[in-house]
Formats: C-alpha cells, sequence, structure tokens
C-alpha cells in the first residue's frame, strides 16, 4: 500500500497557477494570504490549543505559524503533500519550537484527550485526502502503535522518552513508530530499502 | 533490511521528528548510512506523515479561529508585505456585493456635510527601513504605528459624536490609500453583544461610488479602554472622505440606514 501523503494537483480540478493558496502567497498576493487564514485558521488554531497553557500564548503561536506560513509558501510541492498536510507540519515545527523553548511537554493533555483517537474516514471526508488515508491506516495500528505515533507526531519526542511515558521497551516503541509510518507512506519504506543506490528522491 | 539500517531509519525518524539539535547535517549523515541521498527531503517526508496524522487527530474537532485574533495576523502579514515591497493590492475582492436601492443614501448626506468641517492631517512622511527578515510577532499597534509613518498615510480623527452613549468616544483612523490599508482607534466606544449587533465600518468615497464601502464589521467585547481595529476595505478605495460607524445586525449589511454613531472626515 503506497500513501501518497498528496493530493493530486487535477484531482479536485486545481492547478498550481490558479487554485493553491500557498503558491499565490508565494507570489505576494495579499487576498491569498486572506483566504489561507479562513481556510487554515480553524486547524492551525485548533493544533495550538492543543499544545500551548493559555489562549494568549495560542494566540502568538498561531500568529507565528501564519508568518511561517507567508515565509515559507514557496516550499509547498503538490507533488509531496496536500497544501494541509503543508500547513500543518509548519504548524507542527513552529509549536513544538515553542514547546521546547518553554521547556513544557503536555504529554498528558495529549495523552488524554479523547479526541486524539483515530476519527473514521467518513469523519474526515471534508478535511483532507490525507487525513482520510492517515485515518484508515491508523485504524490497522494497533492501539499503542497509534499511541507512540501520535506522540511522536504530536510532541516531537524521543523514543526513550515515549518508551518512559508508555512503559514499553525501548525496541518497542522504535519498531511502532517505524511501522507506523511506513504505513502511512509507503515512499519511507521504498527510500530505506534502496540501499546503496542512493538515487531515489 | 539488516539491523544496522533498522537503527540508522529509527535515528533518522526520531532526528526528522525531534527537530533535535542534530541539524541537517547529522540528518544527512544518517541519510547516508541508509544511502539515502537528500536527508532533509527524507525528513520532510518524515513530518509529512507526522503532520497528517494530527490533522487526523483533530478533524473532529476543528474550532474557528476568533476573528480578532485573524485580524491581527492580517495585519501583521499586512506589514510584512509592506516592507518587502511584495504587495499586490486587493482590487478584486471575491465579497464584493453590488448595493442598490434609495435607503443607502440616507445618513451618508450627514458624512458629506461634516467634510465641510474637518480637516485632514497628513501625518509623517518618514519611510521606516525595517526589512523584517527574521520572524517576530508584531503588535497591531506596531503594524499601525509603521502604517502611520509612511508617507501618503493620513490620520483623521473622530469627529466628537453626537448619538448618545458615544459622546465620549474619541480616537481616530488611520489610512493609506495605496497600500489600502488602515486602522481604526477607538476609546471609549460602548461595548456590543455580538450575537445582537455588530459595528461595521463604512468608507465614503464619492470618486467610486455614491454608495459607501463595507470596511468591515467588529466588536467591542469589553469596556479595556483604547483598541485597535484593522480596516477591511471590501472594495479598492480610490479617494476616501470619511468613515463612518454604524452599528448593524450580526455579520453587518449591504444597505446602512445608519444612524452614523462616530465620524472622521476629510475637508
Amino acid at each position: 500500500m503506497r500513501l501518497n501523503v498528496a493530493e493530486s494537483p487535477t484531482s479536485k480540478g486545481k492547478t498550481v497557477s490558479n487554485e493553491y493558496l500557498l503558491p499565490r502567497i508565494a507570489r505576494g498576493e495579499q487576498r491569498a494570504m486572506n483566504e489561507c487564514l479562513d481556510q487554515y485558521g480553524g486547524l492551525v488554531w485548533s493544533l495550538a490549543r492543543r499544545l500551548c497553557p493559555n489562549a494568549a500564548d495560542t494566540e502568538d503561536a498561531v500568529q507565528e505559524v501564519f508568518v511561517e506560513i507567508w515565509r515559507f509558501a514557496d516550499r509547498f510541492d503538490p507533488e509531496k503533500a496536500s497544501e494541509t498536510t503543508f500547513v500543518a507540519m509548519l504548524a507542527r515545527r513552529r509549536l513544538i519550537d515553542r514547546l521546547r523553548k518553554h521547556n513544557r511537554q503536555p504529554i498528558e493533555e495529549v495523552l488524554d484527550d479523547g479526541e486524539l483517537t483515530a476519527p473514521s474516514a467518513e469523519s474526515t471526508a471534508e478535511v483532507s485526502s490525507d487525513a482520510i488515508r492517515v485515518a484508515e491506516a491508523m485504524q490497522r495500528m494497533k492501539p499503542e502503535q497509534q499511541q507512540a505515533l501520535q506522540l511522536s507526531a504530536w510532541l516531537g519526542l524521543s523514543h526513550a522518552d515515549i518508551a518512559e511515558e508508555m512503559d514499553l521497551p525501548l525496541g518497542t516503541v522504535k519498531s511502532h513508530i517505524r511501522r507506523g509510518l511506513l504505513m502511512l507512506r509507503d515512499d519511507l519504506g521504498d527510500w530505506s530499502d534502496a540501499g546503496s543506490t542512493g538515487t531515489q528522491q | 533490511m539488516n539491523d544496522h539500517n533498522t537503527n540508522a531509519l529509527d535515528s533518522l525518524i526520531e532526528a526528522a521528528l525531534g527537530q533535535d539539535s542534530k541539524g541537517a547535517a547529522e540528518l544527512d549523515q544518517l541519510a547516508a548510512d541508509l544511502g539515502i541521498d537528500n536527508g532533509a527531503a527524507f525528513g520532510e517526508r518524515v513530518e509529512l506523515a507526522a503532520a497528517a496524522v494530527m490533522v487526523n487527530s483533530v478533524a473532529k474537532a476543528t474550532e474557528e479561529m476568533p476573528a480578532q485574533v485573524k485580524d491581527k495576523i492580517r495585519a501583521d502579514i499586512a506589514t510584512r508585505n509592506t516592507d518587502s515591497n511584495v504587495v499586490t493590492l486587493d482590487t478584486t475582492s471575491s465579497r464584493t456585493t453590488e448595493r442598490s436601492g434609495v435607503a443607502q443614501y440616507l445618513g451618508w448626506a450627514c458624512a458629506a456635510a461634516l467634510l465641510l468641517a474637518l480637516v485632514i492631517r497628513p501625518d509623517s512622511t518618514t519611510v521606516p527601513e525595517d526589512p523584517a527578515d527574521t520572524p517576530k510577532v508584531v503588535t497591531t499597534a506596531e503594524s499601525r504605528d509603521s502604517l502611520k509613518a509612511l508617507a501618503g498615510t493620513v490620520t483623521l480623527a473622530w469627529n466628537p459624536p453626537e448619538i448618545d452613549g458615544y459622546e465620549s468616544v474619541t480616537g481616530d483612523v488611520v489610512w493609506n490609500n495605496e497600500l489600502q490599508q488602515g486602522y481604526m482607534r477607538l476609546a471609549n466606544m460602548p461595548v456590543n453583544d455580538p450575537s445582537v449587533a455588530q459595528y461595521q465600518l463604512w468608507i465614503v468615497d464619492p470618486d467610486r461610488d455614491s454608495n459607501p464601502i463595507d470596511g468591515g464589521v467588529f466588536d467591542i467585547v469589553a469596556d479595556s479602554g483604547e483598541i485597535l481595529i484593522p480596516i477591511d476595505a471590501k472594495l479598492s478605495v480610490l479617494d476616501p472622505q470619511a468613515f463612518a460607524i454604524t452599528k448593524e445586525q450580526p455579520g453587518g449589511v449591504v444597505v446602512s440606514g445608519g444612524p452614523l454613531l462616530v465620524v472622521a472626515a476629510a475637508t
């Protein structure tokens, strides 16, 4: 199975030149940034709310995330990921960076939040094709594999920290995360199996 | 894959997701151990997978970003666009709404009359030099100050209001026509209940149309003294002669019958 964490540029009638927001932002279209706020504001806000201790911190965080989106919009490649996933990746980087700077580890909050279990594919239908594929893949994972992957994805914890948090052997955690990611993206497996060819991109 | 490669892959994944101090150089080294010629690109694919997991996690519980946070970010980005000289004016807003009828003329005659009594007060003409290459959270106040310092920016004080309840409102409007950006500064503006009514800004621009331009809706949610609100003009403004605030139904209206609660006007 290949999880191609990308939406075909033409799958929804989109083309890079006239539909995706990020290339328009990269060209300096101010209106595109406003549309981006409308389109992805809820997602970024929701992600930040999970990882920030209060409303003021959340506001600062989302502001930083959208500055990052504005700065790095030109790096979006629709062949690699959907726009939604790319925006979430920039948000993740900034939010984890803030966690580190403030030495905060909201492990309990993330673990205890029932919303972080994988929703059904139907419930994600309006989110993105990536999220649907992830939902389908995660439904095939064992609960502890899901949890290890969630901790790694949300908090960027080291394997050792996740092993300690979940009270599992380090090797088990590494295996859960590796196999989980390979289930999400088969192209990682393609790459890691490339051996000495070193030519795949 | 042998144990060595498995360990290298685990380390590469951990480094990519952890954003730790290993950085690009170590990512590349780990990747090289696996025969991958671009560790950063591999790491990005891992990050994208993690991001997709996060998107999936919040899919059922996505919340709306508060409007005031959006406004703050818009103001921040607008300033950065200005500083980096990549401003593209929004002259084709998708939210443009045609206005018709006669009701829209009510009240605007008052604004026109006020034009005779008030004076444009051009502000500083100094252009700041701040490339702002690094991420920095800019407050709305800083964005307003930056705009105010630009050549071509005008500052119009609110005329002393005469409407009951609004007599003590003070402040001004800062507007740059070239950039199509501006801010309202309001002090002592009465609190509104957004579920009942919202304030709406109108921009009087006879060169554009006899009907005023919708400048966006906003709320005063707390009696917190002075507040700064970015102006969200829904049409390109040609030659603004006055700015006026009305109180309308939630979400605003296309045509307002007034009354004009607060007005700032040019000559």
